[in-house]
């Protein structure tokens, strides 16, 4: 079983402007967020998920 | 996005790593809950429903459905999918609030849809069709 998603991700003009880098600058000053779930924090300013369950094989 | 291309249901929090003061007052992660209403038991609820998005911000308010369902749902296996979103911030008077961009992203972080405010009313709802 395997699942399609969707989620809802919103940019505001701080996160636009400060665009996260693979060398750990830039994004939200003090958000921690990269660290805590490994991902940029430009990309994952907030979000929200949905699910599709699919018949898988 | 790795949990979710896994196949796990999972939603969104965000925490914060503060070592004082400071950290406390000015970072401001937040974790969001669409509870019916202000009881342990309505927000335990909503967080089982995956009714939760996070945001750097303090306020910001977002909230959308797929084909009349909330956010977090499972579908069963829709064809086309009609969003219904709203996003509101307060303080868009602060430029730093200004919301500036709507994706809708899928399976594999591809994104689907994206909408530049203001085509997209910052304090409105978009229905789109995918």
């Amino acid at each position: 079983m395997t699942n399609k998603y969707f989620f809802v991700r919103v940019w505001n003009a701080e996160a636009a402007m400060l665009p996260w880098q693979p060398d750990g600058t830039g994004g939200v000053a003090g958000s921690g967020l990269d660290g805590q779930i490994g991902l940029p924090r430009d990309e994952y300013y907030l979000f929200s998920a949905g699910f599709q369950e699919s018949s898988g094989s | 996005m790795k949990a979710l291309d896994k196949g796990w249901k999972v939603s969104p929090v965000c925490g914060n790593d503060n070592h004082g003061f400071y950290g406390i007052s000015h970072n401001t992660s937040r974790t969001f809950v669409l509870a019916t209403n202000l009881t342990k038991v309505a927000i335990l609820e909503a967080m089982k429903h995956r009714r939760t998005y996070a945001a750097l911000d303090k306020n910001i308010q977002c909230r959308y459905t797929a084909n009349g369902a909330i956010m977090g749902s499972t579908l069963d296996r829709p064809v086309k999918f009609e969003f219904n979103i709203s996003i509101n911030d307060p303080d868009t008077g602060n430029p730093k609030d200004k919301i500036t961009k709507i994706d809708i992203v899928k399976d594999g972080g591809a994104c689907v849809e994206s909408y530049n405010t203001p085509a997209f009313s910052s304090t409105g709802v978009r229905a789109c069709t995918i």
